[in-house]
């Protein structure tokens, strides 16, 4: 009983746990939260009169923003290259594993070559590139057709 | 025929007599200069002074009734000086006279005008927070400020409206920097403010985009 009721628990904070972290905003980055200090120290300045403080506090803000926004857009361009390459690795997969009309091999090895590519670019940081090369295997599978189909 | 001629003898010396002029009024003679009394040149010289320290120190429309008194005494004792020094001694002692009201009456109108054209600048650089944003600038104003009064307090009228002009610049010129100064970090904060509006929504923009679990 007690077991279980210990069991219970872990689980319930495993899954909160997961909740939180998927429900984690972009916006939770130290150069976003830098920049929101900043620019409220910068209008206490203001508000006190201290104006070249102020504008320094404002200038520093505007470097974090830019930070945050490098940050937003390359954790937004991994999200969309690990999506895309997940995506052209499942329809591989798919067409691999039920076989496509031999009319249609090259493609789907034309698609194996790309995909490998598209992995490569990713693990090396690559992100456009590899975004480029798994859009590439996603339009050459969509000609293909399986044995099954007519 | 005789008493015909009487008659018109008599007629003609009337009428002779009604025609002739009146008799001419004795001339009264001028009355005689007083070449005796000295010229007035001191009374003179200090009217003249008075006069260019009133002027100097813009003092007539505070007291303007006493000033044209002034002028006009001062007019007449000149017009009179070396021909009835007597005349223009009365005349110049009128002028010294009215010229001392004008200054006894004006001076502290005066002061209390510049003092509060210079409380309404410094009133206004303060209401922006110069003492603050430009405090040396602000406390070198502040302490000419501070002389003013104290020349005002002591009755120094002449100085305390010295000071109180030098300050009224000093001020101003803090006012104006300290305008551009707050502008400038306005326009900063506004900048800032919209950058970092633009990144919230890129990110929740970004967020949507992740949670919706594709492109």
């Amino acid at each position: 009983m007690k077991k279980s009721l210990l069991l219970g628990i872990v689980i319930i904070g495993l899954l909160f746990l997961a909740s939180s972290a998927s429900a984690q905003s972009l916006l939770d980055n130290p150069d976003y939260k830098k920049a929101v200090e900043l620019q409220r120290q910068a209008e206490t300045a203001y508000a006190e009169g201290n104006y070249d403080m102020a504008r320094e506090y404002s200038r520093q803000a505007q470097e974090y923003i830019q930070r945050s926004n490098v940050y937003v857009d390359n954790r937004l361009l991994i999200y969309r290259a690990n999506s895309l390459l997940k995506a052209a690795q499942d329809r591989v997969s798919y067409f691999k594993s039920v076989g496509v009309q031999p009319e249609y091999q090259g493609y789907l090895d034309q698609a194996e070559k790309d995909l490998a590519l598209a992995k490569a670019a990713y693990e090396a940081g690559r992100y456009q590139e590899s975004i480029d090369y798994s859009k590439k295997v996603l339009a050459g599978i969509a000609v293909m057709k399986t044995v099954q189909q007519k | 025929m005789k008493k015909m001629l009487i008659l018109i003898i008599a007629g003609l010396a009337l009428l002779l007599f009604s025609c002739a002029s009146p008799p001419e009024q004795p001339v009264q003679p001028e009355q005689p200069v007083d070449t005796r009394a000295p010229l007035p040149e001191k009374e003179l010289a200090e009217a003249k002074s008075l006069k260019t320290r009133v002027d100097n120190n813009g003092l007539s429309e505070f007291a303007l009734e006493n000033y044209q008194q002034a002028e006009k005494s001062l007019q007449d004792g000149e017009a009179a000086y070396g021909k009835d020094n007597a005349k223009a001694k009365t005349a110049l002692d009128a002028a010294i006279a009215s010229y001392r009201t004008v200054i006894s009456k004006a001076f502290p109108l005066k002061v209390d005008r510049s003092k509060a054209e210079v409380d309404t600048i410094k009133a206004n650089a303060e209401s922006i927070k110069a003492q603050v944003a430009m405090k040396s600038e602000y406390a070198a104003a502040k302490a000419k400020y501070d002389e003013a009064v104290a020349a005002k307090d002591a009755g120094n009228f002449e100085q305390a409206i010295s000071l109180f002009a030098e300050d009224k610049t000093l001020f101003q010129n803090v006012y104006e920097k300290t305008k551009v100064k707050k502008e400038a970090a306005e326009a900063e904060i506004k900048s800032s403010q919209d950058g970092l509006k633009d990144a919230e929504d890129r990110a929740k923009a970004g967020d949507e985009e992740m949670q919706g679990g594709g492109q």
